[in-house]
């Protein structure tokens, strides 16, 4: 079966640019990697247009892929820029509308996606919001980590190889990261 | 007011520990692959463009350096005819004295 492909002759057949091991890769890392941008996005459009662009990235970089690190670490570094870029974007987008608000009309952001998500049971859902809320609020580093971390539940190395940092890096921003939660939450467990 | 301690966030946490995959949108692949089409399209136009533009350059350069040199050569015509004038008048004075 082609879906039982190991992960080296899947990367072999998508250097020779066998068609069909693409869509094996697209099939096998979609859910993932919309995932992760979307946990870093927080925003439905956006996150399905960088986990399309990460796959083309993957696509056409294969060729110079050197198997220092495994291919999900490698894709998802790409996912992690591919959002990034489109954390960027959005500042750019948000100052314009800011100045012109006649010509750029304004965009909601579809946070929703994840609280609305049926995963979720219906007493939590408004936990879940609130959550949402405050670890979109997070600075992009600590959000990134928190979001390989505790929601992808991913190991420290992982993470410290995908963000180019030190494993210490990745620890302290994780715990700078549940200090800020811990901060922007406390109104809400106080409340309830 | 009272942060929250870490046995709390992890309670709160617990909430939404429960999301397994949020699943990728529909036809994701049949969007990825038109996209893909599209973006080859787009590289094909844009190096068709590139093509034009640099070939609209260099005929635009021809042009300007073809005014520039015709400007040039009417001008050493002129000026060589003007000292051949200048001369002849200066020879006249000086057989006229």
């Amino acid at each position: 079966m082609k879906d039982q492909l190991n992960e080296k002759e899947l990367i072999l057949k998508l250097k020779l640019g066998d068609e069909s091991a693409f869509k094996v890769l697209v099939t096998n890392y979609q859910n993932k990697v919309y995932n992760v941008v979307l946990h870093i996005l927080h925003h439905a459009t956006d996150a399905e247009d960088a986990a399309h662009e990460t796959f083309i990235q993957v696509y056409e970089s294969i060729s110079g892929f050197k198997e220092a690190s495994s291919l999900s670490t490698w894709i998802y570094k790409i996912a992690i820029r591919k959002a990034l870029e489109k954390i960027r974007k959005q500042k750019v987008r948000q100052k314009l509308q800011l100045m012109m608000p006649w010509w750029m009309p304004a965009e909601q952001n579809s946070i929703e996606a994840l609280w609305l998500n049926p995963e979720i049971k219906f007493e939590n859902k408004e936990q879940a919001k609130m959550i949402f809320k405050a670890i979109a609020n997070l600075p992009n580093n600590q959000r990134i980590v928190f979001t390989l971390i505790r929601l992808q539940g991913m190991k420290h190395l992982e993470v410290s190889e995908i963000m180019k940092l030190s494993v210490k890096a990745i620890e302290s921003l994780l715990t700078r990261a549940k200090e800020n939660l811990k901060i922007s939450l406390s109104p809400y467990k106080n409340k309830s | 007011m009272k942060h929250l301690t870490e046995t709390q966030l992890d309670e709160m946490l617990y909430s939404i520990s429960n999301i397994k995959e949020q699943r990728a949108p529909d036809y994701f692949y049949s969007k990825l692959m038109l996209k893909m089409e599209k973006e080859i399209k787009d590289s094909i136009l844009n190096m068709n463009f590139k093509f034009i533009h640099v070939l609209y350059m260099v005929t635009f350069f021809l042009f300007i350096n073809h005014i520039i040199y015709k400007k040039i050569l009417e001008q050493r015509d002129s000026n060589s005819s003007r000292h051949i004038e200048a001369l002849a008048s200066t020879y006249d004075q000086i057989i006229s004295n």
